[in-house]
């Protein structure tokens, strides 16, 4: 059975032009152009009760004609996890970091090519298997081996000494991988509440990580870096 | 003006007393040693004397008692008011004419000087007063100045004499609005009504202006040439014939207005100076930004529009080359537009920044990570001093900074050479440079391509591409950091500096952990 996606964005042409390509990847598509016809095409009780989910994976913008589109997320993660990515031609962090802190399970800048829609929406997908499912704990990716049950790193077969903070943080962003986690996000999760405003912690400790793991910290492809945002950890897929 | 306050009165009619005084010992000491007629001179000259200090009337009627009591000591018989010999009478008749006609002459002169010193004063006062008002940058803050001036006046602020002042904030409003008015001093309704009609009207108002004479203070405009600034009160002034304080009164309220009007002039032609300046920058900035989107969108134009009406005549890879040009150049419009929004936004804060602790090393590396996808030829390489400090500073811009410069490195070296992104501590500055073996763009266009966009020179509205706007957002970047861009065109080839100020580092967290 193909995926059922909804696709809420106003602008005629992106919609269409973006269907017909979700189409060709094999996605069962519906469109909304407006919040009202999102919201009638979800149903009400579906939308606000934890019922089986009308969707597989949402796209949606932000600047519709009858309201925002970050409403629709509120209502929607009250009762229900069903993968929202935003596409909005929006590009304050501000925002960014308000609807990921919201439940967006991630957010494009338009303009934005097919390929990175795809690998975002493949990223969101897996991840909200893995709420059903036991979560993430092994990430493999190039000669690097992450074995979070059993506390151990390694790379190119050699263990790699982490202290507990580093550790946490590395943790956090395997349960995510793939996807941004916000600044705020890993520190209340690794920190702690308290800790909010320490975004110095997190260069330091981030530094610290990818001195140990990347092969050349000064061009990191593991530990990426989503300026303003957060981090995210390259997905193990791509 | 300068009324006489009681203590100066009580000195100046003790020493006409003192003169009488010393006058009636000098008649009794000489009088067995003097005949009559040298006694009455001796009478004479003290009247005179103290005439320079007492009043007309005091000097008259001192002068009567005088009189009557020299002819009771020392006319014969003395003792008595009676006369002897008619020349007697002569005497004293001559004696009190001459009495009166000095001291009338006294008084007279003295009121003469005491006018022209009056005179001379408020014309030293008024002269002062403009002086004032020319080197003032603001006479609107030179109110209490002329409240108080007003105040001595209208003889001494005291409750009875209220002197009260109002300016407008800015434009007349349409309706009498308490809040357009700057005030000093207090009013009540009625009188607050006639300022609002004298601020209207622009005329005086008030006893001897001739309108509303019945009024029971003066209203003076604060006006200049064509425009009325603000209006005064003045009460208790109205003694004119003593001293023309109403003159004066308005020669300091047309001053006044006279420099609240040049001061609002001045206002109006900087703004409109501004005005033009930044719509002439404006004016330059679209015609560098719509020149440099031409030039994209003519790809974009011209694959799209090939595939859309040959598509059945081309080949496979020769549809797979237009798509891919699209893709490229709409990648260059998306930077394009992002660099002229933030070029916009930086404008909007006026460069205020928020900022975050970040890291050289983050900032970098998502560049180059971000890069790659414009670097088939693998030119660029990254070098990182290790334990770079923290920046404070905003990441998204500093990342948009770098890109910039290494896209304009892609594009300006020569194809293959390679390009060096690096990030480094000197002095008391990060610097994150990129160097390239072109010649970069020449040092004279360099500081051309910075300064289009501030001076509005229509000349050259950037380089090619976009390359203008890329940079000058570079310079508004690192300027809004506190640093500064920087371009050095050596013998092996250009490099582009960004320095921006160290602040003292956070706390370590191992210290909290």
């Amino acid at each position: 059975m193909s995926l059922r996606l909804l696709l809420v964005e106003d602008d005629r042409e992106l919609r269409s032009t973006l269907r017909e390509a979700l189409l060709v990847e094999g996605y069962q598509v519906l469109t909304a152009a407006s919040l009202g016809e999102a919201i009638a095409m979800y149903g009400q009780t579906q939308l606000e009760e934890a019922s089986t989910p009308a969707f597989d994976v949402i796209l949606l913008d932000l600047g519709l004609p009858d309201g925002d589109g970050g409403d629709l997320l509120v209502k929607l993660r009250r009762k229900q996890s069903t993968p929202v990515i935003i596409i909005s031609a929006r590009e304050a962090e501000g925002q960014k970091i308000l609807l990921l802190d919201e439940g967006a399970d991630d957010y494009l800048v338009k303009p934005f090519s097919i390929g990175e829609l795809l690998a975002r929406m493949r990223v969101a997908l897996r991840h909200r298997g893995n709420q059903v499912r036991a979560a993430v704990t092994r990430y493999e990716q190039g000669d690097l081996v992450i074995d979070l049950a059993n506390h151990r790193v390694s790379r190119k077969g050699d263990a790699v000494h982490l202290t507990p903070t580093e550790f946490n943080l590395l943790a956090r962003l395997v349960r995510s991988a793939g996807q941004v986690v916000t600044h705020r996000q890993l520190l209340v999760d690794v920190w702690g509440q308290e800790y909010l405003e320490h975004t110095h912690y997190l260069r330091l400790y981030m530094g610290q990580l990818r001195a140990k793991l990347e092969d050349n910290p000064a061009e990191p492809q593991l530990l990426l870096t989503e300026p303003g945002v957060g981090y995210r950890l390259l997905d193990t897929e791509s | 003006m300068n009324p006489l306050t009681s203590s100066q009165q009580l000195l100046r009619y003790s020493i006409g007393l003192t003169i009488w005084l010393m006058g009636w010992c000098l008649l009794l000491f000489f009088d067995t040693h003097f005949d009559l007629v040298n006694l009455s001179l001796i009478l004479v000259l003290t009247s005179a004397i103290a005439a320079l200090w007492l009043p007309l009337s005091v000097t008259l009627l001192a002068s009567l008692v005088g009189l009557m009591a020299f002819n009771w000591s020392f006319v014969p018989p003395r003792g008595t008011f009676a006369i002897d010999l008619h020349q007697h009478t002569v005497l004293l008749v001559a004696m009190m004419l001459v009495n009166i006609i000095i001291a009338g002459l006294m008084v007279f002169l003295r009121e003469q000087s005491r006018r022209a010193q009056a005179y001379a004063h408020a014309a030293e006062e008024l002269r002062m007063w403009g002086d004032k008002l020319r080197d003032a940058d603001e006479p609107g803050l030179l109110l209490d100045d002329l409240h108080q001036a007003l105040g001595r006046l209208s003889g001494g602020m005291d409750s009875q004499h209220p002197v009260a002042l109002v300016a407008l904030r800015g434009q007349l409003p349409p309706t009498n609005l308490s809040s357009a008015l700057q005030r000093i001093g207090s009013v009540n309704p009625e009188q607050e009504e006639a300022l609002w009609h004298c601020l209207r009207s622009g005329q005086a108002l008030g006893p001897g202006t001739g309108r509303y004479q019945e009024l029971d203070a003066l209203y003076l405009p604060l006006r200049g040439l064509s425009i009325t600034s603000g209006a005064a009160m003045i009460s208790g002034i109205i003694n004119a014939d003593e001293f023309p304080a109403l003159t004066q009164a308005r020669a300091l309220c047309d001053q006044m207005g006279a420099a609240l009007e040049r001061h609002h002039i001045q206002q109006q032609e900087r703004q409109a100076r501004d005005q033009a300046q930044a719509q002439i920058v404006r004016n330059t900035l679209l015609a560098a930004i719509s020149h440099d989107y031409r030039t994209p969108l003519a790809t974009i134009m011209g694959a799209a529009s090939s595939l859309d009406q040959q598509s059945e005549r081309l080949t496979d890879s020769q549809r797979q080359q237009l798509a891919r040009s699209i893709v490229d150049e709409a990648d260059r419009l998306r930077r394009l537009t992002s660099n002229v929004l933030q070029l916009a936004r930086l404008d909007a804060i006026a460069g205020k920044i928020q900022g975050d602790w970040e890291s050289a090393e983050e900032i970098v590396g998502n560049v180059m990570r971000r890069m790659r996808s414009h670097d088939p030829q693998q030119r660029l390489s990254a070098k990182l001093e290790s334990d770079l400090p923290l920046l404070w500073g905003d990441s998204l811009l500093l990342s948009q900074l770098l890109e910039n410069l290494i896209d304009n490195s892609l594009k300006y070296s020569p194809p293959e050479s390679p390009i060096h992104v690096s990030a480094y501590v000197d002095k008391h500055h990060l610097v994150l440079a990129v160097r390239d073996q072109g010649t970069g763009i020449a040092a004279a266009d360099y500081e051309q391509i910075f300064e289009v966009f501030q001076r509005g020179d229509h000349r050259k509205p950037g380089g090619a591409d976009g390359t203008g706007i890329g940079l000058a957002l570079c310079r508004a970047i690192a300027r809004a950091h506190g640093g500064e861009l920087e371009f050095h065109a050596t013998a092996t080839g250009a490099s582009f500096e960004c320095h921006l100020p160290l602040r003292a580092q956070p706390v370590n967290p191992e210290s909290h952990l």
